[in-house]
Parts: structure tokens; C-alpha cells; sequence
């Protein structure tokens, strides 16, 4: 991993501590660090935004709406939690505003929850089907903008279930309910999806 | 159901709902210890991990959208700070704002008819690439005793590039002046003193860039011999 050297002289050895760092440099308008934090987090941003929004025309207008506000909030960073954490919140409250009516998530709880229709979807056949790329594809795009949100940070980003409440600005337990009912939309998609059987 | 059983269930309940973060490496200590010890003996969870590791592997093998960050940024960086949009762009944005739609035409007319005018001496002269100041030269060509301008270079763009993208690779070259384009589509674009080959670089990579390279000066008449 690329250290960073700060001013005083410390090593930021961590990408939390040198994304910290050039927030810091962002809050006293250096563009260079500026321009570092874009380039790292611009193909992130981009894929999350993608994903979660199923829609690609929209990601530079959001990438660099969510870059304009991190230029000009940099000091409200509170280092309460990981600044990939504030960028990604940021980023999901800037996508939240593109979601389609039709996307809107009911509410959802834990009464729900239905342990043996989520482990007996006919033997998770439905998983081989989605392995067809496609198949996918369009199956998340039926998804909602939360559950598409809660998948790809859980499975691509490797984000903790209570790192995705804090950019989701939702309870831990609702990040857990929506990823088990994404995962039965998505068996159900898959199991109805013409062609499939 | 007994009390044992009910916390059987539960356990069973939350290490089904933990399965998604035990298998992306997020979870802590405690938790992937609870999770783990249930594992031992849930034959249902067992099977539901081994599918959450290829949703993993669905999820993580799905394109990536790319969209070039350096063109965003540059985008970004004018809105940030105005002043430094290009010369080039200074000078479309003022010509759209302050000219009206006929001033706009009658100024084009002109400028072509100047273009055509300055053109006419060219058409009696057969000297040929080392004696004419074309706008290209072949690598056959006798080059003599050229000048080397450090700071040029001629820019054609591919055919149909909108004007928007035009704009952004230039900026890609923090432009000092760019001439309007000739009637062959060439730009004439002056980047910083000493950042020429940096420039020639950047545009040569872009695939709406047809052609980059350097002026070189013919007004001497080398290779007429």
C-alpha cells in the first residue's frame, strides 16, 4: 500500500487514514488532494451509483454532485465514522433523490421473516439461473433501489451490516431485513423469469 | 416449544441473518463466533453459506461502469472554479451569450470567406509539403531545417464527437490558446511551456482523437533543392 506523508511528518499507512488525511488538505482548498480523493473514490462512487440506481446516464452528474459536497462540507467531516462511510452516505442521499416511484420500498420488519421460505426456495436452484450474467442483471433491476443498495455494499464493498445503516440512515435491523428480502425477490425473479426453467 | 428450543431458534434466526456479513468478513469477533458454532450444527445454514458465497461471486463478477474520471473532474474543477475554464471555452460561451443568431451566422460567413481568401495563394504554389506551411506532414516528407514550436500541437478530432466531450479533453491539456478549427477540422492548441509531450500523451490515448502531434514551423524553404 502507497503511504502518505503527512506535513508534521506522520505516515498515514491506512486508505481510512489517507482519505482522512486529504480531507483535511480538502478543508484548507488544496485542489491537488482534491483531485486524489476524486480519482479514488470516482470508481467506486461510480459503480455504487450504477448499481443502486440501475441507470448509468445519471453516475457523472451524481459522482460529481456528491465530490461537490465533500469540497465544500470537508470540515463537517467528524471523523465519527470512516470517510468512505460519509462519501458513500453522502453519494446514497444524492441517488436517493433519482429513485423512481415505482422503486419505493414498502415498509418492511422482521415479522417477515419466514425462516424455511427463505432456506427451502426449491433447493436454491434459482441460484444457477442467476449465474447467467443477464439473468442478473435484469433481475436486479427489478429489485428496489434499498435492496440494490444493501447487496452491493454488502457484497462487493464488504461493508458491515452497521456501516450500511450509517449510509442508509436506517436501523441495523432494517439493512438485515431488507438484504433477506432482497434475497427472496431475487429467488422469486429468478424462479419466474420465462425461459429459466 | 421449550425454552431451549426457542433459543435454538432464535440463534438459528439471527445466524441466517448474519450470513450475508459472516461471508464478506465484516463481522466481529463475537459474532462470527456465534455464527460459527451454529454452523457446526445447522446443516440449513450450512447449505444457505455455501449460497451466499456465490452471490459473492455474482455480485463481484458484474461489469463495473466506467466513466473517466479524469474528464468528471475536469468538469467538476470548472464548476468548482470558474476561472479556470479554458480560453477556448471563454471565448464560445461570450460568442453564444453576446452575439444574436444573425450577428452569430454573419460572423461565421465572414470568417469563412477569410479562411478562403488567405487560401489562394496556396492554390498557385506547387512547392509541396517542405516549401507549404500545410497543416500536415508526412514522415516522407524532407523536413530540413524545421522549427520546433515547444509549446504546439495540431489536434483533429474523429468525425461526430460532441462539442461537449471536445471541450473536456481539452481542458484534459490546460490549454493557454486554442485557434478556431480549420476548414479541415485542425485545432491549433498552445499548452503550457514544457508540458508538450505530457499533452501529445494524453490526447493520443483518447480514441475521439484522430490525430496529435506538434507544429513544426516550414516557413524556411528547406529540401527545395
Amino acid at each position: 500500500m502507497v503511504k502518505t506523508q503527512t506535513i508534521s511528518g506522520a505516515v498515514a499507512e491506512t486508505e481510512d487514514e489517507q482519505d482522512a488525511l486529504l480531507l483535511s488538505r480538502i478543508e484548507r482548498r488544496e485542489m491537488t488532494a482534491f483531485e486524489s480523493l476524486y480519482k479514488r473514490y470516482h470508481g467506486k462512487l461510480s459503480r455504487f451509483v450504477v448499481s443502486t440506481l440501475g441507470r448509468t446516464d445519471l453516475a457523472d452528474e451524481i459522482i460529481n454532485d456528491v465530490m461537490y459536497v465533500v469540497w465544500e462540507k470537508a470540515a463537517s467531516y467528524d471523523h465519527q465514522c470512516r470517510p468512505s462511510t460519509w462519501i458513500f452516505g453522502i453519494a446514497y442521499n444524492k441517488a436517493r433523490k433519482h429513485f423512481r416511484s415505482a422503486g419505493q420500498p414498502r415498509m418492511e420488519s422482521l415479522s417477515d421473516f419466514d425462516a424455511d421460505a427463505e432456506t427451502t426456495d426449491s433447493h436454491h436452484h434459482w441460484l444457477e439461473r442467476l449465474e447467467r450474467d443477464d439473468l442478473c442483471a435484469s433481475i436486479l433491476a427489478l429489485l428496489s433501489p434499498e435492496h440494490r443498495a444493501v447487496i452491493e455494499l454488502t457484497y462487493f464493498y464488504g461493508m458491515h451490516y452497521r456501516e450500511i445503516g450509517q449510509i442508509m440512515g436506517c436501523p441495523e435491523n432494517t439493512v438485515k431485513t431488507r438484504m433477506f428480502h432482497a434475497r427472496r425477490h431475487m429467488a422469486t425473479l429468478a424462479q419466474s423469469e420465462p425461459g429459466t426453467h | 416449544m421449550t425454552d431451549s428450543e426457542n433459543r435454538a431458534y432464535t440463534t438459528h434466526d439471527s445466524a441466517l441473518l448474519l450470513l450475508p456479513w459472516h461471508v464478506n468478513g465484516s463481522l466481529d469477533d463475537e459474532q462470527r463466533k456465534m455464527v460459527d458454532s451454529h454452523l457446526a450444527v445447522c446443516l440449513t445454514c450450512r447449505s444457505e453459506l455455501n449460497n451466499q458465497h456465490r452471490i459473492t461471486q455474482i455480485v463481484q463478477s458484474r461489469d463495473a461502469t466506467s466513466v473517466r474520471a479524469d474528464i468528471g473532474f475536469a468538469k467538476l474543477r470548472r464548476r468548482i472554479q470558474p476561472e479556470h475554464r479554458t480560453l477556448f471555452s471563454r471565448v464560445r460561451d461570450w460568442s453564444y451569450s453576446k452575439l444574436s443568431a444573425p450577428a452569430w451566422v454573419w460572423a461565421s460567413g465572414v470568417a469563412v470567406a477569410a479562411s478562403v481568401f488567405m487560401a489562394l495563394p496556396l492554390l498557385h504554389d506547387p512547392g509541396g509539403p517542405a516549401t507549404v506551411p500545410g497543416e500536415f506532414r508526412t514522415l516522407s516528407a524532407d523536413n530540413g531545417n524545421l522549427d520546433f514550436h515547444a509549446n504546439s500541437l495540431r489536434l483533429v478530432f474523429s468525425a461526430g464527437i460532441e462539442d461537449e466531450i471536445r471541450q473536456d479533453i481539452l481542458r484534459m491539456v490546460n490549454p493557454v490558446a486554442v485557434t478556431a478549427p480549420s476548414s479541415r477540422g485542425v485545432l491549433t492548441v498552445q499548452v503550457p511551456d514544457g508540458e508538450l509531450a505530457s499533452a501529445l500523451a494524453l490526447l493520443r490515448d483518447r480514441k475521439e482523437v484522430r490525430l496529435a502531434e506538434p507544429v513544426f514551423s516550414a516557413t524556411e524553404t528547406a529540401g527545395s533543392n
